[in-house]
């Protein structure tokens, strides 16, 4: 007991830090307050979608563990890591009673202190929302419901929204977008989790002691650097499980439940995990549709297809490209007929198909460049001699790529309006090759079309490939 | 009375905590139900679970459990593991409209399984081959799994780098590589002989407490496997950084038959740059990168089993490679962060065995406990009969080792013997730091995410014996070099804190006082930290040096961009010589 007084006189010292740090950001509240809306650098708009926009900065990192878990800033696959980390990892804690018990209140405390935080921030951040329109957002959810298990859950989101809101409320006078007391919080938090675990852990060995400490200084890191990027953290995910399972099977003197019944629970979980995981890989992680046929037909492909039927020798690799992308081996075919001319290219799959490509592409993935060259020649004939000038030959847009802006502000969405724009009735460039086709008005035709005000969009496509006359 | 509320309390916290984050999971994950309303293998789930279950049953009511099952080995459960897929593609053609599967298409992809397995598995024979011939020279004591492990990444960093300086000489071509690694492989003939033996031929041996559990584990965890390799098997990558860089970067190599100027360090792109440069072709490419994630199973399971049974083992990794982004990694966006995994876990497996050296079982050792009675295999008994098949006592281990070595070329007697001359006072007794280094250093080279294991290794080591005051003035120290590189910078996260400079000094402040303190107290506790830390360091900068050599070489330059990134990919198009460019045209038109 006397060493955790000694041990918190440190925290108290940490504490009045960040309560400096506090009052110092609290003199520029309307500037931390007010969000980015004006420009996002292209690694804002391509990394930030990861992490999350939540407001005030602190709860954006706060939620991050849950905001991955529930893969609430980004819906995909590349994504999904599942439930049983944050599930149960956390858990492993408060599966010894053993004395000092006053541990086991902090470490309850902190964990609904980050359920109170992230469940409501990730909520308001699905939606687009302040947090004074979550309250009443979730009402009319509430009033929506259709089973029990759904009006569960928003009862749940109510509880946590009606102290969210003060709380977003009381760390907003000292926080905002930027502020000065977020990497205090967080370095403090490191720091009480070594703390909570060395005493936890004082009687266990020193491998096992020391691969935990490199597992969390990893995850800190990862925590801190990778801007909620999963992949940059494989580790974590591959050592989580070990700690998962390691500590929930261990004997323990004063466990908190019978060793049986722990590991049955554990069984349980690890069992349903891989139930849930075993058809959604049999559907090749696509499932989906909006008809029941369309659902079931996506549930029958567990290969894609083309690529099954090369294996079977059906198709050449040529086959399977064009019925892969379509419209690349058209485009394909006109920009590698030399190996001269540059290719500016935003986004799209091509560059492992183009000859020379090293020496060849301008890589302009989010527009960075783009925008300044339109903001430096607004006329779009001017852009493209410019362009020409350089030597620059074809230009091929991803058309996709307003689908991966998250941005509060749009900022992506509107800069490849204003590029798209360049190739509009623009005379010194031509259309060679796109997979998006359009029903014309004039004819009822449905031709490769990039602009939709020339007819209906039949498919959306992913790309249009233009060459400089 | 405390104890009861204590238990009933946490109890109720964590079934609570558990019901809502379960909640929240499958309202958040609406495809998971979709998958199993719609799903359309029920009887492929049948054969499984007859297949496993049945194995699982066998399994439990064998009796007395033997040590192997002659025929179970590394062949047979790739043989297994074929057959899964052709029932997978059988059934999955059978379901869709308008395609079948033939004769001819079952003798095509088993053609494809057992070719492109081939293919990189003969990669994987030569990196074993010279990371065995290594650790000869310079060898190390683990858990045999362990070692094997470690064999393996210094193989494929050896690979890599004989890869690389031949890339600098555009000879990286088959004729000439397959000659040449065929050479490099005859050094170590006993070593490839015994992996080959061990991995395909000799009965895989099956621990006395394997149970059920671990068999049912096993076989979904194979399904997986099974199912992500086969998909590699294709004539495209995909994935968007598939396209723009990991695959693009074996392509264009394969292309030059050398290295390629710019990029950053591509450590793992060059190893898979192998498909294409020992056989031309891309599903060996593909099936390297997906070997990353295989190689992290191995590696994660060495490490489960200092602590785990074979069972619980299993359980994580079930837990891990059933994630789905772990498979969209394994089989469809072809990054290389498996490949990175796997040298992570090989440096957990150097830092685990730093941290608790490990100590083989002598011949005078008490012997162990026995394991209980349901496991035990029967004694055999004493007679002629019975003595005629039993093998002969096992030598003392020095004589085991001496047998194998004997075997071995001469000179690597003598090599080895000059390696320990050579070897400078320094460095005796610190092979597994100096692995370290070369590990991270390598690691560096694949990914520069790769700092993340830097640090946290350095801090380790100034922790070991539970140095706390140590550890916190090197975490001090180590959180006030990520924020003065500005690593932060990377994800453009520092512009949100604004009071990170600040933060900065004040670490260096805390730890260089906190280290000083140290060092004032128990010098030479400090001393030995920070002759660790430079053994560390210098060569984790020599893993990484060859990058710094090319980078610094392409672009002339000595700035801290030109030192990691090298030359800037892509024609020399910039801003201002688009502006120069344009005014030359126009004064040309005028």
């Amino acid at each position: 007991m006397q060493r955790w007084i000694k041990y918190t006189k440190h925290f108290v010292l940490l504490f009045l830090l960040i309560i400096t740090a506090g009052l110092v950001s609290a003199q520029r509240t309307d500037s931390l307050r007010k969000k980015n809306l004006s420009g996002n650098t292209s690694i804002q708009e391509d990394i930030h979608r990861y992490m999350g926009y939540e407001s005030p900065l602190p709860f954006r990192y706060l939620s991050l563990p849950y905001d991955v878990a529930m893969t609430a800033n980004l819906r995909t696959f590349t994504v999904e890591v599942g439930f049983f980390l944050l599930l149960l990892l956390p858990l492993v804690f408060l599966l010894s009673i053993s004395p000092p018990r006053s541990l086991l209140g902090v470490w309850v405390l902190f964990l609904i202190l980050v359920l109170t935080i992230s469940l409501p921030s990730s909520y308001l951040n699905q939606f687009n929302l302040e947090p004074e329109e979550g309250i009443s957002h979730i009402d009319k959810r509430l009033d929506m419901a259709s089973g029990s298990l759904e009006a569960v859950r928003y009862n749940i989101h109510l509880a946590f929204m009606h102290v969210y809101v003060p709380l977003n409320k009381i760390v907003s006078e000292i926080s905002g977008e930027k502020d000065y007391v977020t990497y205090p919080i967080l370095l403090v938090l490191l720091g009480g989790i070594l703390l909570l675990l060395h005493f936890r852990l004082s009687q266990n060995r020193a491998e096992e002691k020391g691969l935990l400490l490199f597992f969390i200084l990893y995850g800190s890191l990862w925590f801190l650097l990778s801007s909620g990027l999963p992949w940059y953290g494989f580790m974590l995910f591959a050592l989580g499980p070990l700690w998962v399972v390691y500590g929930w099977v261990k004997k323990r003197e004063q466990a908190l439940l019978p060793l049986k019944i722990q590991r049955i629970a554990l069984y349980a979980m690890v069992g349903l995990w891989v139930a849930v995981s075993l058809p959604l890989k049999m559907a090749n992680y696509t499932p989906g549709g909006k008809t029941v046929e369309a659902k079931t037909d996506a549930a029958k492909r567990v290969f894609f297809q083309p690529l099954a039927m090369y294996r079977n020798g059906d198709f050449t690799g040529e086959e399977v490209l064009g019925l892969f992308r379509s419209g690349y081996p058209q485009a394909l075919k006109a920009i590698n007929q030399e190996t001269s001319s540059l290719v500016y290219q935003v986004g799209t799959l091509m560059p492992f198909y183009i000859k020379k490509n090293d020496a060849r592409i301008i890589y302009d993935p989010f527009l960075g460049f783009g925008a300044a060259l339109i903001k430096k020649y607004p006329d779009k004939k001017e852009l493209i001699q410019v362009l020409k000038a350089s030597g620059v030959r074809y230009m091929v847009i991803d058309l996709k790529l307003p689908q991966v802006d998250k941005t509060p502000g749009k900022t992506l969405s509107r800069k490849f309006d204003d590029f798209i724009n360049v190739f509009y009735k623009n005379p010194l460039v031509e259309l060679v090759a796109t997979d998006r086709s359009v029903r014309m008005n004039e004819n009822g035709q449905v031709v490769p079309a990039v602009f939709f005000n020339q007819g209906k969009v039949v498919k959306a496509g992913s790309f249009a490939l233009y060459r400089i006359k | 009375m405390g104890v009861k509320i204590t238990r009933l309390l946490t109890l109720l916290f964590c079934l609570v905590y558990v019901g809502i984050l379960l909640v929240e999971y499958v309202f958040q994950h609406p495809w998971y139900r979709e998958a199993i309303s719609f799903f359309q293998y029920v009887d492929f789930l049948l054969y499984l679970l007859v297949g496993i279950g049945g194995a699982a049953f066998f399994w439990h009511r064998k009796q007395p459990k033997p040590a192997h099952i002659r025929g179970v080995n590394g062949l047979s459960i790739f043989a297994a593991s074929w057959l899964l897929v052709l029932v997978a593609s059988i059934l999955f053609f059978a379901k869709i409209d308008n395609a079948s599967m033939s004769a001819a298409g079952a003798m095509n992809l088993t053609l494809f399984y057992w070719g492109v397995g081939l293919g990189v598995f003969v990669i994987m024979v030569i990196c074993f081959v010279m990371g065995d011939f290594l650790l000869k020279l310079f060898p190390l004591t683990m858990r045999p799994l362990e070692l094997a492990m470690i064999k393996m990444g210094v193989g494929i960093m050896s690979m890599i780098f004989l890869l690389f300086l031949l890339g600098s000489l555009h000879l990286l071509t088959p004729w000439f590589l397959f000659p040449f690694f065929l050479g490099i492989c005859m050094l170590n003939i006993t070593g490839g002989r015994r992996f080959l033996s061990q991995i395909l031929i000799k009965p895989i041996p099956l621990p006395t407490h394997l149970n059920a559990l671990g068999i049912v584990t096993f076989g979904f965890l194979m399904v997986f496997v099974a199912l992500n390799f086969v998909q590699t098997i294709r004539p495209i990558p995909l994935g968007y950084d598939a396209h723009n860089l990991y695959m693009r970067l074996p392509a264009l190599i394969h292309d030059y038959q050398g290295l390629v100027d710019g990029f950053q360090p591509y450590n793992w792109s060059l190893f898979m740059s192998a498909g294409f440069v020992f056989w031309g072709r891309i599903e060996v490419t593909l099936a390297l990168s997906y070997s990353g994630g295989v190689l992290s199973l191995f590696a994660l399971y060495a490490i489960a089993r200092r602590w785990l049974t074979v069972n619980h083992s299993m359980l994580v990794l079930v837990l891990f490679y059933v994630t789905p982004m772990v498979s969209y990694h394994s089989y469809q966006d072809m990054k290389v962060d498996l490949g990175l995994l796997f040298f992570s876990l090989c440096l957990a497996i150097l830092l685990i065995n730093w941290l608790t050296p490990y100590s083989p079982p002598t011949v005078d050792e008490p012997m162990p406990p026995k394991p209980p009675a349901s496991s035990q295999r029967p004694q055999k008994k004493n007679t002629k009969r019975h003595r005629k098949g039993r093998k002969k006592p096992i030598a003392s281990p020095a004589k085991h080792r001496r047998a194998i070595f004997d075997k071995d070329w001469p000179f690597v007697h003598k090599w080895r013997a000059r390696i320990e001359r050579a070897t400078p006072a320094i460095l005796k007794g610190q092979g597994l730091v100096v692995w370290l280094g070369l590990f991270t250093g390598f690691a560096l080279g694949i990914k520069l995410t790769s700092l993340m294991l830097f640090f946290p290794i350095l801090v380790v080591i100034w922790y070991q014996n539970n140095q706390y005051a140590l550890m916190f003035g090197m975490l001090s120290l180590s959180l006030f070099g990520v924020l003065f590189l500005q690593l932060d910078s990377q994800a453009a996260l520092r512009q949100w804190h604004l009071g990170a400079n600040m933060i900065q000094w004040l670490l260096a402040a805390i730890g260089g006082i906190l280290l000083g303190w140290q060092a004032f107290r128990h010098w030479q506790v400090v001393r030995q930290k920070l002759l660790l830390s430079v053994i560390y360091g210098s060569f984790f900068l020599l893993a990484f040096s060859p990058w710094i050599i090319k980078n610094v070489s392409e672009t002339g330059k000595l700035d801290k961009n030109s030192i990691i990134y090298g030359k800037n990919t892509g024609p020399a198009v910039t801003f201002e010589s688009l502006e120069k460019n344009w005014e030359n045209q126009k004064k040309k038109l005028n």
